[in-house]
């Protein structure tokens, strides 16, 4: 017996000796994962590399810089057009290196992966690139504290001028761009029409179809409207007439119309007397989901809708396999071009947004025109190379890169007209693909990105019956359009924002599943109360506190 | 297998350590040699990522690194017994794996027996190549098959209402959703693993059938007299080996076709991991109730391998 | 030999459930054939069961063909596949002629060792971080190393060497061969079904893995095809930006086109098994009934 522990005792130490041996090598990098401690060894390199060039000095776009090397996440705000394998191959992304004149190297996500995914890992281990655009605002104090960002605010007036003379011109914006302890921590996304385009999303009809059935889309205002058109619609026609891609409905769909503020995505927001709520408790979100419900019993919701989507649904909409639908100016864009191409005789244009049979309605998807992501620099960036960065990403900013952003570069894809407005060049206008399609290959401010979207862009890529969708969707509802949203640009202490991730990852699962639950039936409403009782054991009033405390160092900044 | 590792083939019993383990290395010095390379594997790839599961243990942040995250104790497994989805988590990996036994496990062998009383060799030939075919399709290909052919307005729908049902999206729906699960499987799987229950059957003495025949035996007497009989080793070795990969069941597969709709049933412990650990970021917790499933999986292999040694004297190890 | 009635009636019985049979299994392959060569727009118009192409052309293989990164991710599995396999199966040969050895000391412990691997791993992120700090990140190296070795498959590498007669192998080291002689030169040929099986195991391991590719691969261009695939069949090839406001692109072959890229990524397998299917049932047999 004694022999086989020996002999067992020996082996570990034989095996012992092949993982130290590994381990040693394993252990230095896994050690500099902690990227505050010390830079990575490649980016210290680089770094050296700068100070040899003795500095660097602006002098204007293109800087002449192309020995310079920024490792760039894009995040999935302005990944290559699909047309092309890498960013290596794709216009905007490779012309941008030669307005800037340095070299990038871009990271995106994967074909296919998820890119919360991509940018969890990303962050989990390994070295991280010099930029970092992701939806992190809330947690940037958090991550600058950690050392994962810089505090931009150093260099932020003399490296980024105009950058920061945007964000003077309006105190909204300045304020989105800072923490609570008024450091700068990245460079974010605007839209230039200050909001119009947040509201993007809404109800739409084949006014055809209506008519079909003897209804005129503009006498759908209330939920009993609704109620009627769906059941006319389904009687006459089969089928089940309302079907969407969850993800157009899933933040809000048409809560507002119950003076509900969420459908299926976690969603927290703001009541009338500033106070931070959580959607899916409310009393009026479980009116909501009751409608719904009834909806789905009586087959007027499409049963696909979890699985579907922007792809099937358009499907859908050309084979008028249903008339009524909740989807974004953009595709509406789409379903007309379809429609005219195949003679099908749909018209797709807006419904309003619902509201309730006595005329409220607490809210409509929308926002300020400040975009969720931000473009950030990570400590692997050596300091020394923070100005060419910043320069860099301060470009988008410029009158040029303004245009560069949104058109490509001029002459390539986009000329003045004699109005002195930009028009798109054939490349764009006759794209197989059509010019929706064909505009993110020259462009990154098409939904996102680190830069300033232009409201012409969205005219010259939509058609007109989609700007009027947008148009109604907005204007209708204006003052409910954003007043109802967590701010972008409040941000959370270090120990608040480890904290809320916890509470927030269990909640959020638990109550965006038990949504589509209750909406298709699985779940009982009956069991609404214990469902929100089951959401208050998990935590959900310390998760309110840290939410309103955040919310109240926003409005108190 | 344990016992022989030091039992000594030569009269030096009572010699000293020193000596035998030189000669041990002398006389097997390849055969150390050769396990090496498996060795320096499974330090590098297996052994150096299980120092990781101690995130288990901590809150990691990945900026402090695994070393340096603070140390939670047993926070996150309590966190896991506690989670609302625990049990339903438990129960649908035990359900879908229990219905892939019984339902995916007998039906190679009743193909077997099927494709066995074949008489024309073409016929059984053509069945044998069409049967395992579609294992050669690949899980993403397969997954997105099934996805198509569920839509509200796909293949099944279509077939179902010609005999007067009602279309639907049948993925889903948590009803229909184990059905599917194991149709898909039992679509992919039983023509391949029938292979090994006909290649136990021609191993059969046909001396046996001859004798039955001329006691006047009939076909079906003879299948229950002599031919199952003769499957039965078999069929109990390799039910044994599955039962050890009772918790083992097919993320890859599962991630592919499942959706919000139907998470209380197609929800599992490893998809659950894959959700909570890098989707939402819970790095430690995902690590946590990954070791959970690991060693609920080691359990069950223990036992398995226990019944194994019992009753067909060759366990796995 | 005189046939019963009852014969007549069992056969009949059977050949109708095995055509079935063969029917249902081959149906959903046959449909992505047929839909492969449709026309979208009759496609998307005429669902449900098909028996032949709907506006037969070929305008989807053509499209798929031109897919960026169809190809690419073509070239990049026959990389992975080639420079794995003999990794893999000499890891195994190696494994398995260890645990099927007799008379030596330290066999308990290192077996113990290779054995618990079965049951214990670290887990998505130790793995990810460890592939990371390896640097074998963003590399065809991430799929090939990691999973260059199956214990489960080297147990049934050992019950087929153990099956080789001992004395073999015991008349070799009496001529002088050592041992390195004795696994290649003598025990190898005996077990070539069995290493066939396990090629095919291994193979189809690689082929089709697709998780690995999607957390340790960062450039589009080296992705393996199955991750191509599920980007275009499940993912719509546009999740990237799945909650972006204009997210809005399909060709006219958007539907045709998955089919088409099941084909085309389908058949070569499909040629490939005849060659191993006679090994197959041999090895089987020998590897995994007496396991």
């Amino acid at each position: 017996m004694s022999k086989r522990i020996l002999a067992s005792l020996l082996s570990m130490v034989m095996v012992g000796a092949v993982l130290s041996g590994c381990s040693n090598g394993g252990n230095a990098p896994a050690s500099s994962q902690g990227g505050s401690a010390a830079p990575a060894s490649s980016a210290a390199a680089s770094g050296s590399q700068a100070a040899s060039d003795g500095g660097f000095v602006f002098n204007g776009y293109p800087m002449g810089q192309e020995d310079q090397v920024i490792t760039w996440y894009g995040g999935p705000s302005y990944n290559p057009n699909a047309a092309y394998a890498s960013a290596d191959d794709s216009p905007f992304h490779t012309i941008l290196q030669e307005m800037l004149g340095v070299t990038i190297e871009w990271q995106f996500p994967t074909a296919g992966t998820e890119a919360t995914q991509a940018f969890n890992l990303m962050m989990a281990g390994g070295t991280l690139p010099d930029v970092i655009n992701h939806t992190l605002i809330k947690d940037a104090g958090r991550y600058i504290d950690e050392g994962t960002i810089y505090d931009l605010t150093p260099y932020i007036q003399e490296h980024a001028p105009a950058y920061y003379a945007w964000l003077q011109t309006d105190t909204a914006y300045d304020k989105a761009m800072k923490t609570d302890s008024g450091q700068y921590y990245g460079f974010g996304f605007f839209r230039e029409d200050g909001g119009w385009n947040d509201t993007y999303l809404g109800p739409v009809a084949d006014a055809a179809a209506l008519e079909e059935v003897g209804l005129k889309p503009d006498d759908i205002k209330t939920v009993s409207d609704w109620d009627n058109m769906l059941k006319v619609l389904k009687d006459a026609k089969g089928g089940a007439p309302l079907s969407f891609a969850k993800d157009r409905v899933k933040t809000t769909g048409i809560s507002g119309a119950f003076g509900a503020y969420g459908m299926i995505d976690f969603q927290l927001y703001i009541d009338g007397n500033n106070k931070v709520n959580l959607a899916h408790v409310q009393p009026e979100y479980k009116n909501y989901l009751t409608k719904l419900n009834d909806w789905w019993k009586a087959g007027y919701i499409d049963q696909d809708f979890i699985s579907l989507d922007d792809t099937a649904v358009r499907a859908k909409a050309q084979n008028r396999e249903m008339s009524v639908s909740i989807t974004s100016m953009g595709q509406i864009s789409n379903w007309e071009r379809d429609a005219n191409e195949n003679n099908t005789g749909a018209k797709w244009i807006a419904l309003s947004y619902p509201k309730s049979d006595d005329g409220n309605i607490s809210m409509v998807f929308g926002g300020k025109g400040i975009g969720e992501v931000a473009g950030t620099i990570s400590t692997n960036c050596p300091e020394e190379k923070i100005p060419l960065v910043m320069r860099a990403l301060d470009y988008a900013y410029t009158d040029e890169g303004f245009l560069y952003w949104n058109f490509g570069k001029e002459g390539n894809s986009w000329e003045y007209d004699s109005n002195g407005e930009p028009q798109y060049l054939p490349i764009v206008t006759e794209d197989p693909n059509g010019i929706n399609d064909a505009i993110d290959k020259f462009g990154g401010s098409t939904w996102s990105g680190n830069c300033i979207q232009a409201t012409k862009l969205l005219y010259l890529k939509n058609t007109d019956t989609a700007i009027a969708c947008n148009d109604k969707w907005f204007y209708e509802n204006e003052d409910v359009s954003g007043n109802w949203k967590m701010p972008n640009g409040l941000t959370y202490t270090a120990d608040e924002s480890t904290r809320n991730a916890e509470l927030q990852g269990s909640i959020k699962t638990y109550v965006e599943e038990q949504a589509v639950k209750f909406i298709t039936g699985e779940e009982s409403l009956d069991n609404f109360d214990n469902f929100v009782s089951t959401v208050e054991g998990m935590g959900l009033e310390e998760l309110l506190s840290i939410n309103q405390a955040a919310y109240d160092r926003y409005l108190a900044r | 297998m344990t016992g022989q590792a030091v039992k000594p083939s030569a009269p030096g019993n009572n010699q000293s350590l020193g000596y035998r383990l030189k000669r041990d290395f002398y006389r097997n010095k390849f055969k150390y040699l050769i396990i090496l390379p498996v060795l320096v594997y499974l330090a590098l790839f297996c052994y150096k990522p299980m120092y990781g599961l101690i995130i288990a243990f901590k809150e990691f942040r990945p900026n402090l690194g695994i070393a340096g995250s603070p140390w939670v104790g047993l926070k996150q497994f309590h966190n896991f017994f506690n989670d609302p989805y625990f049990f339903r988590l438990l129960r649908n990996t035990f359900t879908i794996s229990f219905l892939s036994i019984v339902f995916c496990f007998p039906a190679p062998i009743l193909l077997a027996l099927f494709i066995n009383e074949i008489r024309s060799n073409t016929f059984k030939k053509t069945v044998q190549t069409i049967t395992y075919m579609p294992y050669f399709i690949s899980m993403v290909v397969a997954c997105s098959l099934i996805r198509t052919y569920t839509q509200q307005n796909g293949i099944v729908s279509q077939i179902v209402m010609a005999f007067g049902g009602e279309a639907t999206n049948w993925l889903n729906k948590s009803e229909y959703f184990y059905a599917i699960y194991i149709i898909s499987e039992l679509w992919q799987t039983v023509g391949w693993n029938s292979i090994i229950y006909l290649a136990a059957l021609t191993g059969i003495d046909q001396e046996q059938y001859e004798a039955a025949r001329i006691d006047g035996a009939s076909r079906m007497q003879q299948l229950w007299r002599i031919t199952l009989p003769n499957l039965i080793p078999t069929i109990m070795i390799l039910l044994i080996l599955r039962m050890g990969s009772i918790l083992n069941v097919g993320f890859e597969k599962l991630i592919l076709i499942y959706n919000q709709g139907i998470y209380n049933v197609a929800d599992v412990i490893s998809t659950y991991v894959y959700r909570r650990g890098i989707i939402d970021a819970a790095y430690s917790y995902g690590a946590a109730v990954g070791l959970f499933n690991s060693i609920v999986n080691i359990i069950f292999l223990l036992v398995a391998n226990k019944l194994s040694t019992r009753y067909t004297e060759s366990g796995l190890f | 030999m005189k046939r019963t009635k009852s014969d007549y009636i069992m056969d009949t019985v059977i050949t109708v459930i095995m055509v079935a049979l063969c029917f249902v299994t081959l149906y959903p392959m046959y449909y992505v054939i047929v839909a492969s060569f449709s026309n979208n727009q009759a496609l998307l118009a005429t669902p449900g069961v098909l028996w032949y192409p709907k506006g037969f052309n070929f305008g989807a293989y053509a499209m798929a063909f031109k897919h960026p990164l169809l190809m690419s991710g073509y070239k990049n599995i026959l990389f992975v596949l080639v420079v794995s396999l003999p990794i893999n199966i000499l890891l195994t040969l190696f494994c398995g002629y260890f645990m099927a050895s007799k008379n030596l000391m330290f066999k308990a412990p290192i077996v113990g060792l290779i054995m618990f691997t079965m049951f214990f791993n670290g887990g998505m992120i130790p793995n990810y971080l460890n592939v990371r700090s390896l640097g074998l990140y963003d590399s065809l190296w991430a799929l090939i190393l990691p999973g260059a070795l199956s214990v489960y498959n080297s147990v049934i590498c050992k019950t087929a060497i153990e099956a080789v007669p001992d004395s073999l192998s015991e008349s070799a080291y009496i001529d002088g061969a050592n041992d390195l002689i004795i696994l290649f030169r003598i025990i190898f040929p005996l077990i070539v079904p069995t290493t066939m099986v396990l090629l095919l195991y291994y193979g189809i391991g690689h082929w089709n893995g697709w998780f690995n590719a999607s957390i340790y691969l960062q450039d589009n261009y080296k992705l393996p095809i199955q991750n191509v695939l599920r980007a275009v069949l499940i993912a719509n090839s546009n999740i990237l930006n799945a909650a972006a406001a204009e997210n809005d692109k399909m060709d006219q072959f958007a539907e045709t086109i998955k089919y088409a890229a099941i084909v085309i990524s389908t058949v070569p397998v499909l040629c490939i098994y005849p060659f191993v299917q006679k090994y197959f049932v041999k090895g089987v047999m020998i590897g995994a009934v007496k396991g």
